[in-house]
């Protein structure tokens, strides 16, 4: 469900690409890594077994 | 918004060619994921799930320059999303050094696919500086359409993998937040 929003519109991005709507592909884009980013806050969230 | 086909310049091929090798390249990498989820039945983690869409979105970015011509805004989505994969594999690197801990899943040639996972990205980094170099000339974007049947067909392939992790995702967590440490689908419980 948290990574699902990010696999939707990275299909639609490339979707877009084969189309020929570079505006709509791009759009979906920054929407993948913005979904990714929020998936990435919530699943990486583990301690570390080692100091940084 | 659709460019009109012209008949480039011969300069615009090799960067044409090295686009086409760099996406085929991001789909095999996505496919071996594939044929170790299958056929070997390790089902992806979530952190794995999200260096596949990492990977799709530098696709996306080599698909770009393949289907509009080279631009630096397609270099840019290639760049930002390589960084953002690498932030998730250096992540689960660093999560599996640990004393007798055997890392994740299988390992290919000595080193797991989130470790191969993090060279892909830096690799795609490196590729996509260079290639900014190679197309210093062409970063217009709009006279340089090539159309070949191969760069299509790497492009539907791109999109039918992106799919089929869609799918994945979906028979892995459902509608549910996805567990870290996935054995089942969810038709199997």
């Amino acid at each position: 469900m948290i990574i699902l929003p990010s696999l939707i519109f990275t299909s639609l991005a490339v979707f877009m690409t084969s189309r020929g709507n570079r505006k709509l592909a791009i759009i979906s884009w920054v929407l993948t890594l913005v979904f990714m980013l929020g998936a990435m806050r919530y699943h990486m969230n583990d301690v570390l077994q080692i100091s940084l | 918004m659709s460019s009109i086909p012209v008949t480039p310049r011969i300069s615009a091929y090799p960067s044409y060619i090295l686009n086409m090798l760099a996406l085929a390249g991001i789909c095999f990498a996505l496919m071996t994921a594939f044929f170790f989820q299958l056929v070997l039945g390790e089902i992806p983690c979530p952190l794995c799930m999200l260096q596949r869409v990492g990977l799709m979105l530098v696709g996306l970015g080599f698909a770009m320059n393949i289907r509009f011509g080279p631009s630096a805004i397609h270099y840019a989505i290639v760049i930002l999303s390589a960084i953002t994969g690498a932030g998730v594999s250096l992540r689960q690197d660093l999560l599996h050094i640990a004393p007798g801990d055997t890392g994740f899943g299988s390992a290919i040639f000595g080193y797991h696919m989130y470790t191969w996972g993090f060279i892909a990205f830096m690799a795609t980094i490196i590729f996509s500086a260079v290639m900014l170099i190679v197309d210093r000339k062409h970063l217009a974007g709009s006279n340089q359409v090539i159309r070949t049947a191969l760069g299509s067909v790497l492009t539907g392939l791109l999109l039918l993998l992106a799919l089929g992790n869609l799918t994945s995702d979906v028979l892995t967590c459902g509608l549910a937040p996805c567990v870290g440490n996935p054995v089942t689908y969810i038709f199997q419980r």
